[in-house]
């Protein structure tokens, strides 16, 4: 038996500003290699906060269990990490088997897209343009490979952020609301190859979408965080 | 190692995308570093154009003796052996210097009243060995008056009155080197002290074998001379030998005043260099330290993006250091271009009033590589505060806002 990617118990995450303050409760939640994970939910509802725990960039104020697993890598105990603040190792977790979309871009404005696509291979010291090209004409951005992201429309920007992600063949691929910005139509039609190109690396996906509709017809497992107060509880 | 390479490849690329920002900063580093190339560069060009002059001239090191007195052996003795004096020797009353020159070759009334100089080995006037027995150096004006070269046939005539009659005595020598003008401008000729001492037991009147010249017989005994030539080894041994000479009662005549001049100036350009320099660096600091880190905090959002994608912390502080290097390489690049242009006009502004090879402004190699160090030390101190803060950026820090 393989154990899974993402192993969580008793983990939460707190917020507090001023008077106000946010709590985020993960009582349990697996995710095995290959699974296709939708949270959905108001803003605010805390799925951005879960998808930056899962992908090693944020701090859990709670953590019972954490583990992170991922195939042909080492297990990382994430919990006990944090509290050594080895933040070089969710970097170094990061860059070999993680990739992470964001709502807007995140594009370095001073590279053209080949380079910024590249950015996590050549860290890597894998260089495979060829893949890179082939991602490229998958997403529909071949053409725009040498210009600089400035010259893209944000659909486009998106495009070369998803292919960023998936360049170097990650085993686990985040995306916090990657079609925000986009009319649902290339929504639906970015989504579908973001999950097809899932499939082909064997990559489990989890990514954040407040379009219940999308979620819905594609018919994936959701996760919907359920808020009452200052609280939100998400069950796996 | 891959992730440095990486991460200096995107800082260079950062800078290509970003010329005008990064112009702008090479541009404000030279004209921060400029004024002080030039002004270090006119300090330092003063003060050695003003040392060269004197040092240039050999008899900068001279103390001469006013007059005369009496030196015995234990003097002469007790001089050479001080480690602070080059080149000491004995000289003759002024009677027995002055003797007629004249060349075999040159027409008839061809001579030249000249001077004679004792010399010996280490003498500081001389470029070459010391002329032997038989042998001078002549000064550049005696050489002229008689049309002589190096290797002629010359003599010397002595005259003297004795008892009502007058004789002349004869001695040939060999030029053995002609002086440059700068070493002894009046018409000389540097021979061994021996042939001073025959010339002026000549000129007393006693018998001279060397001259066959007849006379009474010269007193036995050791002797002591009226006069002597003495170079100190070096600029700051002048006024020791002055002191000590002056507290011996002997009247004297040394260059200290304008080396103490240079000296003195030397000091106080030092200093208003430094005041001047000293504030000029702490602006300049300032500056660079703003600038450099006004750069990191524009990189926020780009670090936080190579933080995400896997890049450690420590690479990604070696970004606005790598820049630093590139921007103050290019800054003192530019600091070095200007200074030259600007020194070349000073000097050319200057040049009537200078020496061939002397300049007004200017500055050695060194100078140019201790100001590029000072620099890439202040950009590196800078730009690791930056690196710092760069290294510390959270990962999910802001990376929303990219």
């Amino acid at each position: 038996m393989v154990a899974p990617v993402y192993a969580l118990k008793g983990v939460a995450r707190e917020w507090r500003s001023g008077g106000t303050g946010f709590r985020l409760e993960i009582p349990s939640l697996t995710i095995e290699a290959g699974d296709v994970l939708a949270v959905t939910g108001v803003s605010g509802s805390g799925k951005s906060t879960l998808l930056d725990m899962l992908g090693l960039v944020l701090r859990p104020t709670e953590a019972e269990v954490f583990e992170f697993h991922p195939l042909g890598g080492r297990a990382l105990d994430v919990a006990s990490l944090w509290q050594a603040n080895a933040l070089d190792q969710f970097t170094e977790a990061r860059g070999r088997h993680i990739g992470y979309v964001l709502q807007t871009g995140a594009l370095l404005p001073f590279v053209n897209v080949r380079e910024n696509i590249s950015l996590s291979t050549a860290l890597l010291g894998r260089p495979s343009p060829g893949w890179i090209e082939a991602l490229a004409g998958r997403l529909g951005i071949e053409e725009h490979l040498n210009k600089r992201p400035a010259a893209l429309s944000v659909g486009q920007r998106q495009r070369v952020a998803i292919a960023r992600a998936l360049a170097h063949r990650p085993e686990v691929i985040i995306a916090d609301e990657p079609t925000a910005a986009l009319d649902p139509e290339t929504a639906a039609r970015i989504i579908t190859l973001m999950l097809e190109l899932a499939e082909e690396t064997g990559a489990a996906m989890i990514f954040a979408s407040h379009d219940w509709e999308m979620v819905r017809r594609l018919g994936l497992r959701v996760l919907v965080p359920e808020v009452s107060g200052t609280t939100s509880v998400l069950r796996g | 190692m891959r992730a440095y390479a990486q991460i200096a490849r995107l800082a260079l690329l950062d800078m290509i995308a970003e010329w005008r920002v990064a112009l702008c900063l090479i541009i404000a580093l030279a004209a921060g570093v400029t004024p002080m190339l030039v002004l270090f560069g006119l300090k330092f060009g003063l003060i050695e154009t003003m040392r060269e002059r004197l040092l240039q001239n050999p008899r900068t090191l001279e103390i001469r003796p006013l007059g005369s007195g009496q030196f015995d052996q234990d003097w002469f003795a007790r001089m050479a052996a001080r480690e602070d004096v080059s080149f000491v020797l004995p000289r003759t009353r002024s009677i027995a210097t002055s003797v007629i020159l004249t060349a075999p070759g040159a027409g008839r009334g061809s001579f030249e009243r000249i001077e004679l100089v004792p010399t010996a080995v280490g003498d500081p006037l001389l470029e070459g060995p010391p002329p032997g027995e038989g042998e001078a150096v002549l000064s550049a004006s005696a050489a002229r008056a008689l049309d002589l070269a190096p290797g002629d046939q010359a003599a010397i005539d002595i005259g003297r009155q004795r008892d009502g009659r007058r004789e002349t005595a004869s001695a040939a020598i060999d030029v053995l080197a002609i002086l440059p003008e700068s070493a002894f401008s009046r018409p000389a000729a540097f021979v061994p002290l021996s042939l001073l001492g025959d010339v002026e037991r000549f000129r007393d009147g006693f018998a001279v074998a060397g001259f066959g010249a007849e006379g009474e017989t010269p007193p036995e005994g050791t002797r002591s001379y009226a006069s002597f030539r003495l170079f100190a080894r070096d600029l700051e041994a002048i006024p020791v030998l002055r002191d000590l000479l002056e507290a011996e009662g002997h009247d004297i005549r040394t260059r200290a005043g304008e080396i103490e001049g240079v000296q003195a100036m030397d000091r106080n350009l030092s200093a208003a260099f430094w005041l001047i320099a000293t504030v000029a660096l702490a602006g300049l600091t300032l500056s660079l330290a703003a600038s450099l880190w006004a750069n990191v905090e524009s990189k926020t959002g780009a670090l936080a993006v190579l933080r995400l994608i896997g890049f450690p912390s420590a690479p990604l502080a070696a970004l606005p250091v790598v820049q630093a290097l590139v921007l103050s390489t290019a800054g003192m690049l530019l600091a070095g271009l200007l200074y030259l242009g600007i020194a070349a006009l000073l000097n050319a502004r200057f040049a009537d009033s200078l020496a061939e090879g002397q300049l007004v402004c200017r500055l050695e190699l060194q100078h140019f590589l201790l100001g590029f160090a000072a620099l890439l030390s202040l950009g590196l101190l800078a730009s690791v505060i930056g690196g710092v803060r760069a290294a510390r950026i959270e990962p999910g820090e802001r990376l929303r806002d990219v």
